[in-house]
């Protein structure tokens, strides 16, 4: 994992996105900890998660993470006051968390802390750049995938996706799953400002809603997924260009319009971000292959992947034949946690 | 309710200006949230709140800039009342509440400066100095907190031996070695940990025994905070001090409502100032319909409430005593909704208002009482509340669009209405410009209130029935009736 602190040079913001438990996200982090150790302060905090996955956060996943004097880092109060570390308050946020407000620390020795931030991600956004403006080098975002979050990698300038044995028992699924979302993930970004800039006009009124060629739009309230993919199909136009969709985008929306109409061809499909693709490779590769499009409004740059050939289950794949097939199905460089220290 | 319910507070706009408050602080939310009228023995009191928001207006028109800095100072404040509570039940603050409260000492120096600069001197803010050096035990002032080494030397002890060892952790690849390495930590670890918490018992208690300097303050800045936001909506309306008096009188001169104004801005039109003059028992506010009468009556029950509340009023000049009860009834759809008729509603809030009068001094806006009842009946409803109302102490002010209300002792206003208008001139512009006949009328009805003696009702109902296009054949005989009955009316008279 040594190479993997060079690829992260040119970046300020970075996140970390597990796609299971136990795929080694923590071990990463560690890594890049002590690998930076008196080069240059980090700063860290989380994607935090709402309402019912507070227990997990609290009682199963907590990411107790062991870091070095002088890193910054942001998490809720509750979890701030049980670090080990000497600990410093450089700023209270004002941002409420289920574990109480967002608190901006530094660590005075060595030691543990837990770290869970807020949810949403303007509010990360702003967290982070509070962290570099305190002096922290290089700011960490521990997140998950999860139809859950709000939040999503988006917000910081690099994406590293940790991936393993944990997601299935088969190897070629694990192939498979990992190369669907890294696929999905770093769906391409729409380039055309005007575009965007509608779209997001869009967004801020309603879940669904139509660009014309013109560039003049309509918005649509819409309730439930059934509800969509109908308003859609009625309203695949000539004259449409783009379908903004606001939050999840899924197999089932994707189905119903390909049941039901051929007019998606040259037409794009805009969402928020690569996180909110719920897909399957097989309806993905129909809708793309039969011309339909699918961008994203911010995009997500994945510069690398790590894996963990061990399951928590008990089960370990051939740690060089994983590396090895991975790399070649997503061209991008990918990391044993467990190997090289 | 002795000073309007907030359906009627809503009503005559005073959740208008309330909702312009821009309160920077929970400390100053707080009063807000508990805001009372004052009563009449505490005369002096709202006086004293008068004159000081006076002073702050004043000052806040030289001083803009360093007002700004206040302001800022003031969003900055986190409220710590919870923690100080806290602290005052013998609880240990944890190292976040010590962070906030060495903060707010902090801002809390600052705007001493700032007051003391301003000389507001009924501001007295206290110093929290000593907090600061207490929480801020090495020499560089800095807004961040941790338990110091400078506070223990145990601490500082200890903490040299936790970094010996997590040195030793950091070189060692040995993961036994760093298993049983960090397993001593942790023994130190739980050492650093009992020694801050005594520090933050000291500390804790340090902060106790200044806790009257910290309640003092929270009141003190919360009245600032309040008062700031009072004279800023007092300056944008050039609102006025109103002159709180022992005479049985009370006197409004342009007067104005912020909620009507703002909305007649909006679409560009002009907004005319109430002036009125009222004396004990009851007076009569007749005119047309569309004359704004309820405007008047609610800018003045409005503004009577914000006297009582200590704000400054919005009008040029307003001199009033302190009242037991300020009423408004008018036909209020919440009433109706509860299963009452419009009348009935009106009835039952009338009731209340006779109790009061006949107990105290207050004011009561009547609009448009016994609208909605039989005309016979309703005429002589409202002829008897104000014979009635007339013969108290109170000021009753009932507009009304019957005829013949007023009686010897009473005083009377009209709202000029469209008498000074030429009727046939304007309806000859109506049918010329096409224009949306309202919005015409409007713009000629003279909404300001004469004082008459004459009890004579304008005939601008079928003057506005003529400019909107009623039936000449309606209108002609409605004429001849009016004649008719002014005659009888007459004979009867005779």
């Amino acid at each position: 994992m040594n190479n993997i602190l060079s690829l992260l040079e040119p970046y300020r913001t970075i996140s970390i996105i597990g796609m299971e438990k136990n795929v080694g996200k923590t071990t990463v982090l560690n890594h890049i900890i002590k690998k930076t150790r008196g080069k240059f302060p980090l700063g860290l905090t989380s994607i935090g998660r709402d309402g019912e996955d507070v227990d997990l956060v609290t009682n199963t996943e907590k990411p107790r993470i062991y870091v070095e004097s002088g890193t910054i880092y942001a998490t809720a109060k509750e979890l701030f006051l049980k670090g080990d570390v000497t600990k410093e308050v450089l700023k209270t946020t004002g941002i409420n968390t289920p574990m109480g407000e967002v608190i901006i620390g530094k660590a005075l020795s060595d030691g543990y802390v837990e770290i869970g931030g807020p949810s949403v991600n303007a509010l990360i956004k702003q967290i982070s750049n509070e962290m570099l403006s305190l002096g922290a080098e290089k700011v960490f975002v521990d997140g998950a995938i999860s139809r859950k979050t709000m939040a999503s990698p988006s917000i910081t300038e690099a994406t590293i996706l940790s991936t393993g044995a944990a997601l299935s028992k088969s190897f070629d699924k694990v192939i498979e799953k990992s190369a669907l979302t890294v696929k999905l993930l770093s769906t391409e970004k729409e380039r055309d400002e005007n575009i965007l800039q509608i779209a997001n006009k869009i967004l801020a009124k309603t879940r669904l809603g139509f660009i014309y060629k013109d560039l003049n739009f309509k918005n649509v309230e819409v309730t439930t997924v059934l509800d969509a993919s109908k308003i859609i199909v009625e309203n695949l136009k000539d004259y449409v260009t783009h379908i903004v969709v606001k939050g999840v985008f899924t197999d089932k929306l994707l189905e119903e319009i390909l049941k039901s109409t051929n007019k998606y061809k040259d037409k794009t499909f805009l969402v928020e971000d690569g996180t909110k693709l719920f897909l399957s490779s097989e309806k993905f590769d129909i809708f793309t292959k039969s011309g339909g499009k699918i961008k994203v409004i911010e995009p997500i740059n994945i510069i690398c992947l790590t894996i963990n050939p061990k399951s928590p289950f008990g089960y370990e794949f051939d740690k060089e034949k994983l590396l090895y097939k991975l790399k070649n199905t997503v061209n991008l460089p990918v990391f044993d946690v467990l190997g090289d220290e | 309710m002795r000073f309007l319910d907030d359906e009627q507070r809503h009503q005559v706009g005073l959740e208008y200006v309330l909702n312009q408050l821009d309160i920077k602080t929970s400390f100053g939310l707080d009063i807000k949230k508990n805001m009372k009228p004052y009563k009449r023995k505490e005369i002096n009191l709202l006086k004293k709140e008068l004159d000081e928001l006076e002073e702050i207006v004043a000052t806040y028109n030289k001083n803009k800039l360093l007002f700004e800095e206040i302001e800022e100072n003031l969003l900055k404040l986190k409220d710590i009342r919870n923690s100080i509570k806290r602290c005052s039940n013998g609880e240990i603050l944890d190292e976040v509440e010590l962070f906030e409260i060495k903060n707010f000492c902090i801002i809390n120096e600052k705007l001493l400066k700032n007051i003391n600069y301003l000389n507001l001197s009924f501001l007295e803010l206290m110093s929290l100095e000593e907090i600061i050096d207490i929480l801020n035990p090495e020499d560089n002032l800095l807004p961040t907190f941790h338990i110091y080494d400078a506070y223990s030397e145990r601490l500082k002890e200890i903490r040299k031996q936790k970094k010996d060892i997590e040195k030793k952790i950091f070189i060692e690849t040995d993961d036994k070695i760093i298993k049983i390495l960090k397993d001593e930590r942790l023994k130190i670890v739980i050492q650093e940990e009992e020694e801050e918490l005594n520090i933050k018992k000291i500390l804790s208690q340090n902060i106790k025994e200044k806790i009257f300097i910290f309640e003092n303050n929270f009141a003190v800045i919360a009245k600032l905070d309040f008062f700031l936001a009072k004279a800023k909506i007092a300056i944008r309306y050039n609102s006025v001090k109103p002159i709180i008096t022992d005479n049985k009188e009370i006197v409004f001169e342009n007067a104005i409502n912020p909620e009507v104004l703002d909305m007649l801005n909006k679409k560009g039109k002009s907004y005319t100032p109430v002036s009125i003059q009222l004396k004990s028992g009851s007076t009569i506010i007749t005119g047309a319909n569309m004359g704004g009468k309820s405007v008047s009556l609610k800018t003045l029950t409005l503004n009577l409430l914000l006297g009582h509340f200590g704000f400054f009023v919005f009008a040029e000049k307003a001199k009033f005593p302190l009242l037991d009860f300020i009423y408004f009834i008018s036909d209020d759809l919440q009433s109706v909704s509860r299963g009452l008729s419009t009348f009935g509603a009106e009835i039952i809030k009338l009731k209340e208002v006779t109790e009061s009068i006949k107990r105290g001094i207050g004011f009561a806006a009547l609009d448009e009482i016994a609208r909605g009842t039989n005309p016979r009946e309703g005429f002589y409803i409202v002829k008897a509340i104000a014979r009635y109302f007339n013969d108290f102490s109170s000021f009753t002010i009932i507009s009304t669009h019957f005829d013949g209300i007023v009686e010897n002792g009473m005083v009377h206003y009209q709202v000029v209405g469209l008498k000074k208008v030429n009727i046939e001139a304007l309806k000859r512009k109506i049918n010329l410009n096409n224009r949306n006949s309202v919005e015409l009328i409007q713009e000629y009805m003279d909404y300001r209130l004469e004082k008459i003696s004459l009890s004579k009702v304008p005939k601008d109902a079928l003057n506005i029935s003529i400019l909107l296009g009623l039936d000449e054949k309606i209108i002609d005989i409605a004429k001849k009736l009016i004649n008719e009955g002014e005659k009888d009316e007459k004979q009867v008279e005779s």
